[in-house]
């Protein structure tokens, strides 16, 4: 184990034995990013199983995906991070699966619709005035609705100002409103 | 956070609505709400106008994972702001289009935003990695024979242009875990002849299993006049002492001799290759020689050959290959290979050692 510390502890040689299936290199990799991977299923509510089934799959995952792997846009707690949540949210889409704290995925399972059709013009006519948006300001739009983000959650995404995303929601909220005004 | 007259702001209905505020600026919140029917209302509006946005937009971000979604590597780079404008801009392109990626992104980088924590609670580390080791074998595996398609010659490429994809498939099935098996047959009646059975080339492998108080054992093929008589149960015959036609078939025949009697006589039914698929599978061999581990080459040899329908000299390179590195999945593929020649008592012995492989550490 020592060996393998002093062998692997420089990152970039780490990634590179990984990338050519070095065996040795798996198991350093396994031995001290695996907790990090199990800590970022805890936010949906699985039996260990499923969790170490995720771990697993996750690591099968990365073996496809470590050829793209850059250290220089990345860290890999990051990158684990990401397969991870997506590992997890694929099998939500699947199987369901609840989520423990603010039911962030209940988008995933959302239906629609309204009830009547001046109500659907009304969402139509919105959905309109939205697409026209700038993209920026959209995806503002976006992650505050639908991903139900903070501002700062929303600037930090975004690599944005704090103010320039709560001045963005405000005034486009007012710009919507003023759009509907007889229908709200 | 509360305007001057006491009332909420508009900033306190966007924080509440998403309940982004500390719990003691929420309770605040609830509290004044309790008695201002004025601010109640403004924020059942918010509230009734927020729905409406959210089911405006719900329709244009597709959940459902499309082609040409962001990769890990794009997803990661956004999140930590190692991107360039132009790729922002792309991604961020994807992203109004996108509920699938917006998701994976707002739940990663809220996992980040905690301290990241490890979870040191057990995990089995062996098991992950019998797992990934498997899968790096079939990386491997996969990589050679693209190689092998890429780099060899034009008879290699005819050779083996119609069957790689199915080659590519059994790999897959090879290396997929829990391994497929087979319904066992039952009852307990052992086979007596092991080879030749379906298609085969030179040198023929004759082989048997001994028969109680047998003294000898007489090997003849039908329509010829070779035969051979041995107390061995396995004999291999080149081309220069049985001359047989390429591309036809024949039946052969094995008589248990006890003293001067024939105690017991059994067939089976073989051809042999043409010319035009030896000289491809020569060529094949002498390509994938170099491959490393050797159990590697002889399960990859196998999966050509069985896939080039020569299925007992395929049973025989996995089995070389098991005795190296023992695994679920190769004793599937010798199960397979003998339920396509109807040996079923063979087969049920290699479904068995299926499940004896599975979760033992041997996958």
């Amino acid at each position: 184990m020592e060996l393998a510390h002093m062998l692997f502890k420089d990152e970039t040689k780490l990634i590179k034995m990984i990338q050519q299936g070095d065996a040795e290199a798996w198991r350093y990799l396994i031995g001290h990013y695996s907790g990090v991977v199990k800590a970022a299923t805890f936010r949906y509510d699985l039996s260990s199983e499923d969790r170490e089934d995720i771990v697993q799959d996750v690591f099968l995952r990365l073996i496809k995906s470590i050829a793209n792997y850059n250290r220089n846009k990345s860290s890999l707690t990051t990158f684990l991070a990401t397969i991870t949540k997506r590992v997890c949210i694929d099998r939500f889409r699947k199987r369901h699966i609840k989520v423990k704290e603010v039911p962030i995925l209940g988008e995933l399972s959302a239906s629609s619709s309204c009830e009547d059709n001046g109500k659907n013009q009304m969402i139509e006519r919105l959905r309109a005035a939205i697409k026209k948006l700038p993209r920026k300001q959209r995806l503002v739009i976006y992650l505050f609705y639908f991903n139900k983000c903070s501002y700062e959650r929303i600037a930090e995404v975004m690599n944005t100002d704090f103010d320039w995303v709560k001045n963005t929601l405000h005034r486009t909220k007012k710009n919507l409103e003023l759009l509907f005004k007889n229908n709200f | 956070m509360r305007t001057n007259n006491n009332h909420l702001s508009e900033n306190d209905f966007f924080q509440y609505h998403n309940m982004n505020l500390d719990s003691e600026s929420m309770l605040r919140i609830s509290n004044h709400m309790e008695s201002c029917e004025d601010c109640k209302k403004k924020l059942k509006n918010f509230q009734l106008f927020s729905k409406k946005i959210y089911e405006a937009i719900k329709n244009d971000l597709s959940i459902e994972k499309p082609s040409g979604c962001l990769n890990d590597m794009d997803i990661s780079a956004y999140l930590e702001n190692r991107i360039s404008s132009d790729d922002r801009n792309i991604i961020e392109k994807h992203l109004c289009e996108c509920g699938y990626c917006l998701i994976v992104i707002v739940e990663t980088k809220k996992f980040l935003e905690k301290e990241v924590k490890e979870d040191k609670s057990q995990i089995s580390h062996e098991k992950i990695m019998r797992i990934v080791k498997q899968e790096l074998r079939h990386k491997a595996l996969t990589g050679h024979l693209t190689l092998l398609i890429k780099n060899g010659s034009p008879v290699i490429q005819n050779a083996l242009e119609g069957i790689i994809h199915d080659i590519k498939d059994t790999l897959k099935d090879t290396f997929i875990l829990p391994s497929p098996r087979f319904t066992p047959v039952f009852g307990k009646h052992k086979a007596n002849i092991l080879s030749p059975f379906g298609k085969i080339r030179y040198p023929i492998t004759f082989e048997w299993l001994p028969y109680k108080g047998a003294d000898q054992y007489v090997i003849s093929i039908e329509a010829t006049e070779w035969s051979f008589t041995t107390p061995d149960t396995h004999i291999e015959v080149l081309r220069k002492k049985l001359s047989l036609d390429f591309g036809k078939e024949y039946m052969w025949e094995l008589k248990i001799i006890k003293g001067e009697k024939v105690i017991d006589e059994i067939t089976g039914f073989f051809s042999l290759a043409d010319l035009k698929e030896i000289g491809e599978i020569k060529e094949i061999e002498n390509h994938i020689n170099d491959i490393e581990p050797e159990e590697d080459k002889l399960l990859l040899f196998g999966e050509i050959l069985e896939k080039k329908e020569l299925f007992i000299e395929a049973i025989y390179k996995y089995k070389q290959s098991y005795a190296i590195q023992p695994f679920s999945g190769l004793t599937y593929r010798i199960a397979f290979c003998y339920d396509k020649l109807e040996l079923e008592e063979l087969r049920d012995e290699w479904n068995k050692k299926i499940e004896d492989n599975q979760g033992t550490g041997n996958e």
